[in-house]
């Protein structure tokens, strides 16, 4: 008979016929509790939907050290992208600066329901109204507002006297009104 | 090899690594920090997965690679600390150090609390085993060790906690009754 010693690792933990760990039952009852203690701790002090700084740092630090990796495509699709975020963002930016000092402007027009305001599109920063003719008693007179590329017309007849005053104290400096 | 979404990546991970962390060091401050620099490690190395394994194995490994390095730097800090207190006098005060790490109260009544006494390799296998609920191979794939050695750690490792739990129970026995106190309900 030949010998065939079976050798013993004392340490070696007891297994299954599928390989499966066979554990003891006070050993199997620590081992559920710590599945629950696991459970109970994540239900007490969840994550909280991806912190909102770290998605972007996610992708700068990914943008920083890969940028190489990506393709011309894609590096062009980015920069496009890119330009066109910063011409919308500027675009907005000159709209809303534009659209404030015409608000204000409008302000004694609209009081006074005035239909004869014309007023220049806020969102076309590049237009200038033409300027008007000279100030004729009841002619429309141009009056620039605090922005140096828009102008409102309106028709000083039909203005209070207090809403004069006000579009005096709107006027630039320079402007020079006597009664 | 297709280039992996690192912010779908975020997205879709985030919460387990999360849960992860927090069995690891105790407390949802440091664990929100390890899951945070996980994933950046993960942005700053994701160009070398080439996905051999699931992305979330890689994570897991990079997790226990920082969870390691911090206690690393834990006890570093505390034994140069105790070089200074060693030369001072003692001082009996009931307040902790402020190098003592926060941990809340849900952990240390958990069965974690006693895990992190545990050595490393056990205490990473119980915990992606019975908090992760990955596989066997899985486990190995993380800790890049054999399959029979990760059966090894975690049956040792419960061995080892059943072992904690005995000796935390015999102090109790011991500790000296108030006359009249009922210790049959002491926790």
């Amino acid at each position: 008979m030949p010998f065939d010693p079976k050798l013993i690792h004392p340490d070696e933990p007891p297994v299954n016929g599928a390989g499966d760990l066979e554990l003891p039952d006070d050993l199997s009852a620590l081992a559920e509790q710590l599945t629950d203690d696991a459970a109970h701790l994540a239900a007490s002090y969840p994550a909280e939907l991806v912190p909102a700084e770290l998605v972007p740092a996610v992708s700068q630090a990914a943008a920083v050290a890969r940028p190489a990796i990506q393709s011309p495509a894609r590096r062009g699709l980015r920069s496009r992208t890119g330009v066109a975020l910063l011409t919308a963002a500027v675009a907005a930016g000159l709209a809303i600066s534009l659209s404030v000092p015409l608000a204000v402007s409008q302000w004694p027009a609209s009081s006074a329901g005035n239909p004869s305001v014309a007023t220049a599109p806020p969102a076309a920063p590049e237009a200038e109204a033409p300027p008007a003719a000279p100030n004729q008693g009841d002619e429309p007179v141009p009056i620039k507002s605090a922005a140096p590329r828009s102008q409102t017309v309106l028709s000083l007849t039909e203005l209070s006297g207090p809403e004069l005053e006000a579009l005096l104290d709107l006027q630039p400096v320079s402007a020079s009104v006597s009664f | 090899m297709e280039l992996l979404n690192i912010d779908e990546t975020t997205q879709q991970h985030f919460a387990r690594i999360h849960r992860a962390a927090l069995v690891l060091c105790g407390n949802p401050w440091d664990a929100d920090d390890l899951a945070q620099e996980t994933f950046l490690v993960l942005a700053r190395q994701g160009g070398n997965f080439q996905g051999r394994s699931s992305i979330y194995t890689w994570l897991y490994g990079i997790l226990l690679n920082l969870d390691r390095r911090e206690r690393r730097r834990y006890g570093m800090r505390r034994r140069k600390l105790r070089v200074l207190w060693d030369n001072q006098p003692a001082d009996h005060g009931t307040t902790p150090g402020a190098d003592a790490k926060a941990e809340v109260s849900e952990w240390k009544k958990s069965l974690w609390a006693r895990v992190s006494l545990l050595p490393e390799g056990q205490r990473q296998a119980l915990v992606l085993r019975f908090s992760e609920g990955l596989a066997y191979d899985e486990i190995a794939e993380v800790l890049e060790c054999p399959l029979g050695t990760v059966k090894s750690r975690i049956f040792h490792g419960l061995a080892g906690l059943r072992r904690l739990m005995e000796e935390e129970g015999e102090e109790s026995r011991q500790l000296p009754a108030y006359p009249g106190e009922d210790l049959s309900h002491a926790i």
